[in-house]
């Protein structure tokens, strides 16, 4: 076997010399994004484009941590909150990257337990259970985007411990597990577990929600956080805590915000996953907005690493470099997933870069030494504000190239959508104020393009290191943002009319929200399609190689056709026998695309959409790749607990 | 008893029953398997009823000479196939799609080999 493993490395090494020293060379799948680099990359091949076709169920395996939302008795939820049997329990999503390592493959669910499953047949070797609250307290959804996994630089066999499992909860809670016996690491914290709310110090209003597992290298964890930025305009603000692997001891604290922003604003935290730089030790932040989302008058000064992505020295946590991605967000378009770091083969010389995805579809393609652009990014002027106390930036950051993911421009009505529903989406539209990208929310409604929805999400993209190809997958979503004078607002909450419909208060701000995605009234969006697609560039010269819509919309189990794409949630993969696997679209397929083209050489249904990056490894000579099919509310209510595991037929 | 052997006497109208309850049968299978991808859909349900819907107007044909209501169901009959078909499409079910040209079949067989029988 490891004869195997060292020839498939010394190929891969061999076809790839004159990338640098970021890529993947493990059959395994060791971190959320597979390898620090976030590069999203295996080196495997033995499943390639010619036998993909063959690609057959190897084992599934239900984790039983699954909530349709509701009542015990609207069925669909396997354990009951540890605190009340018949409590109501939201509903699950589950984003979790299954990893594979130490020989074994590991999950968190959203019911914040760990599995242990063998990696041939999904039985489950040990499972812990956190005992974590089962309460929607930051977030609508229990929610978990999978563990993380630590050990030791020469694991003593004989010691418990020297491999260990992480995973975090709503709660604040981060446990640490052994990962062969699945017993807590009694040194870690208290009896296993550190309380992260131990250091949420300021406007501590809801706890500092552990749901993507920590970035691990050399004996740190990078632990960022998750809340609800827009409940409230001051919120805690955000930091990241670099903890000892084994004791959990805080080692050093990154804050986004100074003192004085921190005082009147809030998180500008990093809830995404983060990438490191072994060689240069630096770790990459992507950051978040700060509080509260969509109305910006009370945080008017420039907060400098607010939706930025920012780059700390690992031992430290000082900054060395950050660029801001959104001058002064009030569209909540958060930084929502680590750059990949790429060494870029570009005019004769090698740039060690970073790409950096978004929510506004650009795709920032930087130098990771020094946050210069790779690709010239040009301040470009944007529309005024019209909301009393706001004041926009009057520039954002535009990237000609690589080409955005998405036009500047929403697409337009959508003539059938227009038709059917006797011309409402016409007649919205001619009331809204749209002035293209980073149109401002306003008191009448803003159409935004892309929304806080769209672009890309916290998948981000792959790339494969021999060729400079990166892939993204992307949505086209059009939302309307609407800004509601605070006495307004509060008196339509004490009616109760503020129940559906995507209201957000940011309490001590002077508006409430609404923010709405543009449908019809019958559940059709009003823009023309696609909503979905996927594409590939070449970052040596940053032109878009080709574009296709991905996936299908699924709307009362109807497929609609496949030239409309659907708003997709998750990231792909990509392996060096060219293939591209992605699960991510509403219609609860998962697939498998050419790299070269963007075409689907398989696709196979799962029970719900796996809108988490898959897994890719070899055991025992036989590659496999895994998708965990957990579902999210925002694409469809179809959830799932299943994970689910393809390979090759004997 | 006279139904079913004024069913048996007409092809074409037993063809549509018999494909129209094999998509019934179908249908019900996909809205509770949960491999299915439309599990538990409206979309599901539609087609179930469309299915049942369906037999009951071949059973109608297979009974009714003429007059409006023997014009009315055969008319309502290929709506019905297809829309079902376009449903079954859109749904993915391809075994739904096959069963309603099978119908389809029926319903040519049923309103040519009357209209030979009245010539």
């Amino acid at each position: 076997m490891w004869t195997k493993y060292l020839l498939s490395a010394l190929s891969v090494v061999a076809l790839t010399a004159t990338c640098g020293e970021l890529r993947a060379q493990s059959a395994e799948w060791s971190t959320y994004n597979g390898d620090l680099a976030a590069q999203k990359f295996s080196p495997l091949k033995q499943i390639t484009p010619q036998n993909v076709g063959n690609l057959a169920v190897a084992w599934r395996t239900h984790t039983g941590d699954v909530s349709s939302g509701g009542p015990p008795s609207a069925g669909m939820h396997n354990r009951p909150p540890a605190t009340d049997p018949q409590a109501d329990l939201p509903p699950t999503v589950w984003s979790a990257t299954p990893l594979f390592v130490n020989d074994t493959v590991y999950l968190g669910t959203p019911f914040y337990r760990i599995f242990a499953l063998e990696p041939d047949t999904g039985k489950v070797k040990w499972s812990y259970d956190t005992n974590a609250v089962l309460e929607a307290l930051t977030q609508p959804d229990l929610k978990n985007r999978g563990v993380a996994y630590w050990q030791a630089d020469a694991p003593d066999a004989a010691q418990a411990c020297q491999k260990r499992i992480y995973i975090g909860t709503m709660d604040a809670k981060l446990h640490s597990i052994d990962a062969d016996t699945g017993k807590p690491c009694a040194d870690f914290g208290k009896g296993g577990v550190v309380d992260i709310d131990q250091w949420n110090v300021e406007n501590a209003k809801w706890p500092l929600s552990i749901l993507q597992p920590p970035t691990v290298y050399k004996d740190f964890l990078f632990v960022g956080w998750a809340g609800k930025d827009w409940a409230d305009a001051v919120d805690p603000p955000g930091t990241v805590f670099a903890l000892d692997a084994r004791t959990g001891a805080l080692r050093w604290t990154f804050h986004a915000l100074n003192p004085a922003d921190a005082a009147k604003s809030g998180t500008a935290n990093v809830w995404a996953s983060m990438a490191v730089d072994r060689d240069r030790n630096l770790l990459f932040l992507p950051v978040s907005s700060p509080s509260p989302n969509f109305f910006g008058g009370n945080r008017l000064d420039a907060i400098s690493l607010g939706t930025s992505v920012t780059a700390l020295d690992v031992d430290t946590g000082k900054v060395v470099w950050s660029r801001q991605l959104v001058h002064h967000d009030i569209w909540d378009l958060d930084t929502n997933s680590a750059p990949t770091l790429i060494d870029i083969q570009k005019d004769g010389a090698t740039i060690p870069a970073l790409v950096q995805t978004s929510k506004q579809g650009f795709l920032y393609v930087l130098n990771r030494e020094t946050g210069e652009p790779v690709y010239p990014i040009e301040e470009r002027p944007f529309p005024a504000s019209t909301v009393p106390g706001e004041k926009a930036s009057p520039t954002q950051p535009y990237v000609p190239l690589p080409k955005a993911v998405v036009g500047d421009k929403w697409p337009g009505v959508f003539g059938l959508a227009d038709i059917v529903s006797f011309g409402y989406c016409s007649r919205t539209a001619a009331t809204l104020r749209d002035e293209g990208r980073f149109t401002p929310p306003s008191l009448e409604g803003s159409l935004v393009y892309p929304g806080t929805i769209g672009g890309i999400e916290w998948g981000g993209g792959a790339v494969d290191p021999s060729t400079g190809t990166f892939v993204v997958n992307y949505s086209s979503a059009v939302q309307i943002y609407k800004l509601i004078p605070r006495a307004d607002y509060d008196k339509a909450a004490t009616a109760g009319g503020l129940e559906t419909g995507g209201f957000f208060p940011m309490t001590g701000a002077p508006y409430g929200v609404q923010l709405t995605t543009f449908l019809n009234p019958l559940g059709m969006p009003c823009w023309k399609p696609p909503y979905g697609s996927i594409a590939a560039y070449d970052l040596k010269t940053g032109k878009q190689l080709w574009d296709v819509p991905f996936g299908q919309v699924q709307q009362y189990g109807f497929y609609m056709p496949e030239s409309w794409g659907s708003i997709t949630l998750g990231g792909p993969v990509i392996t060096a026998s060219g293939l591209i696997f992605i699960g991510a679209s509403m219609d609860s397929m998962v697939r498998a695309l050419d790299l070269a083209t963007g075409k689907v050489l398989w696709k196979s249904l799962v029970s719900a959409p796996a809108v988490a990056l898959p897994a890719v490894y070899e055991y025992k000579g036989k590659q496999y790749v895994v998708f965990a099919a957990g579902g999210n509310s925002i694409l469809t209510p179809k959830v799932s607990d299943e994970i689910i595991a393809f390979a090759l037929p004997d | 008893m006279t139904k079913i052997s004024g069913i048996l006497n007409d092809a074409g109208a037993a063809l549509m029953v018999l494909a129209s309850l094999g998509g019934l049968i179908v249908s019900i299978f996909n809205y509770f398997n949960p491999d299915s991808g439309i599990a538990g859909e409206p979309g599901t349900l539609l087609v179930i009823a469309s299915t049942i819907l369906l037999a009951l107007f071949g059973m109608a044909l297979a009974k009714l000479n003429s007059g409006f209501l023997r014009s009315f169901f055969i008319v309502s009959s290929l709506l019905n196939i297809a829309g079902t078909s376009f449903a079954g499409y859109l749904l993915h079910s391809q075994t739904l799609v096959i069963l309603m040209l099978v119908s389809l079949l029926g319903w040519i067989l049923h309103v040519f080999r009357r209209r030979r029988a009245f010539a």
